[in-house]
């Protein structure tokens, strides 16, 4: 259970576990390794700062991650992100990176479609918790299937048994309901949530020009996106 | 319409997985208007899973409209995007957030980052007076938390209901 009496001795760096070796994961990890030795006054697209508080990008070190598609469990994350249904843009080699993906939790991760083309990995769950405080983790980020109600909640219990906080980056709601507040303020951690955003998506788009129409006078019949 | 070959688009064809992502994006736009649009005058929702795209996403808007002598204006828009690297520099940026929250001690939801980086935040704040709170959180000046007990929390889940932000 999470002491919570002594505060955790922290490293410079910024341990981080991943559950979902998708697609977004993939761009994450090569976005590390790709702006790995940019300079504070440099211009990255996509982030407030290189360096950001006392923390470079390259302070986030990616210390475990869990799947269940036997294509990336037991693989090196750096194989991983770009194994299985993987198909987004690689503008970055990997180095191998000395962390294996362990097998997680499925619960209802799997939907009826993702069942069809993924194949589980064999053998039991990973000991999340155990795994979690072993390395230090500072914080998980979820980026589980979309629907994914009962695994989130799960690993975010895992989370706080373990101490970690939390990034929760699907639609399912943790950081804006009132109980996952409470929770994770009874375990003196923090969280940030849910649903991230893109840099320019559809929604945003379609709402700038929802406003632009609105501040012109212009009445709006009908949309689609 | 919303097309993309991940398996984000092959699993939203289970279209019962998705009933929070459409509501809070549909309100992204109906939370603009100051008068009422008919439910079945406003269609949001991925359309196909189309392999071939692979982590591309294509997106088309269309908005009709009306202007002076009830005359009509119509806008059409394709926008083409990677969809996983347009969301992984905000996720670096939240997960150092996150660690300063831990530095600082900072327990519940963060609320200025959250508000930021996020579409479903507790409390849905501009983006540009939430960007601006990021950097106050950044220097130390603002460490406003949710921990779940704040008498203004059915406010802010009212707020957060009608008025998401992509």
């Amino acid at each position: 259970m999470t002491d919570k009496t002594a505060p955790k001795q922290r490293g410079k760096k910024i341990r981080v576990a991943i559950v979902g070796v998708g697609n977004c994961a993939s761009s994450l990890v090569q976005g590390r390794y790709y702006y790995e030795n940019a300079k504070a006054e440099d211009f990255v697209p996509g982030l407030m700062h290189v360096k950001l508080g006392d923390y470079h990008i390259s302070d986030v070190e990616f210390v475990a991650a869990f799947d269940i598609d036997k294509e990336k469990v037991g693989k090196d994350l750096s194989e991983a992100i770009f194994s299985g249904q993987n198909n987004t843009f690689k503008f970055m080699d990997v180095p191998h990176m000395g962390v294996k993906v362990d097998r997680g939790m499925t619960h209802d991760g799997l939907g009826k479609y993702l069942s069809q083309v993924i194949e589980k990995a064999p053998g039991p769950t990973a000991d999340v918790v155990g795994i979690l405080k072993d390395r230090q983790v500072d914080v998980l980020v979820s980026y589980l299937p979309v629907g994914s109600e009962e695994a989130t909640k799960w690993y975010v219990e895992q989370a706080l048994q373990a101490g970690v906080a939390v990034v929760n980056a699907i639609p399912v709601f943790i950081g804006r309901e009132p109980y996952w507040q409470r929770r994770f303020a009874a375990a003196n951690l923090p969280v940030i949530g849910d649903d991230i955003k893109s840099q320019v998506g559809a929604t945003i788009t379609h709402r700038v020009l929802t406003r632009l129409f609105m501040d012109r006078g212009v009445r709006i019949d009908r949309t689609y996106r | 319409m919303n097309f993309g070959g991940n398996t984000d688009f092959l699993n939203m064809l289970e279209r019962e997985r998705l009933e929070s992502k459409k509501i809070s994006k549909t309100n992204a736009v109906t939370s603009m208007l100051d008068y009422d649009i008919a439910a079945g005058d406003i269609h949001v929702g991925p359309s196909d899973y189309v392999p071939w795209l692979k982590d591309r996403k294509w997106c088309h808007i269309r908005i009709e409209g009306t202007t002076f002598g009830d005359v009509p204006l119509n806008m059409e828009l394709k926008l083409e995007v990677w969809d996983s690297p347009n969301s992984a520099g905000v996720i670096i940026d939240a997960i150092r957030c996150l660690r300063i929250g831990l530095d600082r001690g900072l327990k519940g939801t963060l609320v200025a980052p959250s508000s930021y980086f996020m579409k479903s935040p507790p409390m849905q704040i501009h983006d540009d007076i939430a960007y601006n709170r990021v950097e106050a959180f950044i220097r130390g000046d603002d460490n406003e938390t949710l921990v779940g007990t704040e008498e203004s929390r059915e406010h802010s889940r009212d707020l957060a209901s009608t008025a998401q932000v992509s």
